[in-house]
């Protein structure tokens, strides 16, 4: 009996200085975890919108959350002079059970300006080639993306990322058209 | 064994990857680039030392009933700490090697350097025990990541080595099958080259 | 999620992500338990069970306790300990209700607390934040992918055996091959979904 307090004494003793351990580090990092996230946010924001003003960005009241699997969120973009000059969504393509997050920019007249990838859990080498700047360079300036050209070899992964875009132009021309009545 | 035998096992005679065939997950999985292998090599070395010198400082308090779950805590322990610090401040890196991170936990090298080496042995020779054998390893999937980057996405460390496209990179590398075939091409190499001298060797005596 | 999805799901966890073929999951055992199609069977049955019942109890035991208390970060710890817990009580529950079982199983039950597969798939069920009904789905699908793939290796070693085979190349080498061929393969499985 003696030996059988001493071994769960022993177990208790080393899982209290692990979990305790674990709580300091947690506390640490927890700070420096979230800004990182937020800073890929804004550097693919700042990728796509170059004139955006980061500040306006933090301000909670420019996000606007979506019901919806897809479209998870969309951001209102100003410049400097607090002009509205975009929205960017925040996309989750649905890929076979595989994802692909990424952001893509819309100005206010309805063309998309550019995107940028979050997270693309692919295939390397295969559905990652959806990341090269010629795929994405097919999309700007398009009110309409239906004819990008698919890339051989990510022929899913392209597919996703065009429907996704075709789903945000698609939002935008019906809900946030003309830019005047956003009433979030 | 003195210090340097002890280093250079993990490194030639007891090489984790390529001799002992053990760990084969991560090797696998993560070496499609080389700065991949690099940040799972540097994350898997101080996983190995730190649970290495921590299983060896508490080896006499913990009955050899209990050792087993005792050092899965202590290897988990510093497995989610590494964990944290990698999403903080290396995140591109973390969010590439994925859940291979956690399971560093599972992986065998892991806990059988703490049951056959740790156990037994003081800190110092422990921690170059873990010194070698992360080396090892380390020095493995650089190699194996080497050729799967180079010859299926033409680059080294993300920098073009092909230029002008003069040779089309073979993307099976890069995907599963190329992993299975290049190690096991690799393997083969390697006990060639072994048998050769071995019968070397045997000849001279 | 309808049925329809739910099948897609299973088909695709079982055939498409194969968890040992394209996610290099449980590696070690693969190559070390594969030598006879017997144990590979035995193998392969001992993961589906353990597999099964680790994600159930890891999964309830994240999104009941973990995630309402804030102790998200714990989750690999909590996991490697409710997986070995979970090896050992279907040890002795075997051993004492199913002694037939037991003595086909009972030496690979050890193995599978250092299989990979089991916490990656505990920690996959989290990361793509399924529901119940999808997790044991994907679970099921993954396990019975990688029993079904241990199973036909090991056929093919047992035929490679006679093979005339480089001496340097015999045993691992020519393994991990014979996996690289059949995962590509299973890459066809991609365009059917």
């Amino acid at each position: 009996m003696k030996k059988y307090i001493h071994l769960t004494l022993v177990l208790f003793i080393i899982a209290f200085l692990s979990g305790f351990l674990m709580g300091v580090v947690n506390d640490l990092t927890k700070g420096p975890i979230a800004e990182a996230q937020a800073r890929k946010l804004a550097n693919g924001v700042q990728e796509i919108f170059k004139e955006v003003n980061l500040d306006a960005l933090k301000d909670e009241n420019n996000t606007v959350k979506l019901d919806d699997k897809t479209l998870i969120e969309y951001y209102l973009i100003y410049n400097d002079d607090e002009e509205l000059i975009g929205y960017v969504f925040y996309v989750d393509a649905p890929n076979a059970y595989k994802a692909i997050q990424f952001i893509v920019g819309i100005d206010i007249n309805g063309k998309v300006r550019g995107l940028s990838y979050l997270n693309v859990e692919e295939t390397p080498g295969l559905g990652t080639k959806v990341k090269g700047d010629s795929f994405k360079e097919d999309f700007v300036g398009k009110d309409n993306v239906s004819n990008v050209d698919i890339i051989s070899g990510a022929t899913k992964s392209s597919n996703a990322v065009k429907n996704g875009v075709q789903r945000a132009l698609d939002y935008f021309n019906k809900n946030l058209k003309g830019g005047t009545n956003n009433e979030q | 064994m003195n210090n340097k035998e002890n280093f250079l096992k993990g490194i030639f005679s007891e090489n984790p990857v390529f001799m002992l065939v053990l760990g084969m997950c991560p090797v696998l999985a993560i070496t499609t680039t080389v700065t991949n292998a690099l940040g799972m090599g540097l994350a898997f070395t101080f996983v190995l030392i730190m649970s290495n010198v921590i299983i060896s400082l508490i080896r006499k308090f913990i009955p050899n009933d209990i050792r087993i779950p005792a050092y899965i805590v202590v290897i988990a322990t510093v497995v989610t700490i590494v964990d944290m610090f990698m999403h903080a401040y290396a995140f591109s890196l973390y969010e590439s090697l994925g859940i291979f991170i956690p399971l560093i936990v599972v992986n065998c090298v892991v806990l059988g350097r703490a049951e056959a080496f740790a156990s037994k042995n003081g800190v110092f020779a422990s921690f170059i025990d873990a010194l070698g054998m992360g080396a090892g390893f380390t020095l493995s999937i650089t190699l194996i990541s080497t050729v799967r980057e180079v010859l299926g996405s033409g680059t080294f460390l993300g920098i073009d080595i092909f230029p002008f496209d003069l040779v089309q990179p073979a993307s099976i590398f890069v995907i599963a099958p190329g992993a299975f075939i290049t190690l096991g091409i690799l393997l083969g190499i390697i006990n060639t080259i072994r048998f050769k001298r071995a019968k070397k060797a045997q000849a001279k005596e | 999620m309808n049925f329809g999805q739910l099948v897609a799901l299973a088909f695709s966890a079982i055939l498409i992500q194969n968890v040992m073929l394209t996610q290099f999951l449980g590696t070690c055992p693969f190559l070390g338990v594969s030598k006879k199609s017997q144990s590979a069977i035995g193998m392969g049955l001992a993961v589906i069970f353990v597999i099964t019942l680790s994600s159930i109890l890891t999964w309830s035991v994240y999104w009941l306790v973990l995630d309402p208390l804030g102790l998200e970060y714990m989750r690999t710890i909590v996991f490697i300990l409710i997986i070995s817990g979970v090896v050992q009580f279907v040890e002795m529950f075997i051993k004492k209700t199913a002694p037939a079982i037991y003595k086909m199983l009972g030496i690979y039950l050890p193995l599978i607390t250092t299989n990979c597969a089991v916490l990656g798939v505990a920690l996959i069920n989290i990361n793509k934040e399924f529901n119940f009904i999808e997790m044991v789905v994907y679970s099921v699908g993954i396990s019975v992918g990688y029993a079904l793939v241990i199973y036909v290796f090991s056929t093919i070693r047992e035929r490679i055996e006679k093979a005339p085979i480089p001496e340097s190349f015999k045993g691992t080498p020519i393994a991990l091959i014979i996996a690289g061929l059949m995962s590509i393969a299973f890459i066809g499985f991609a365009g059917i979904l």
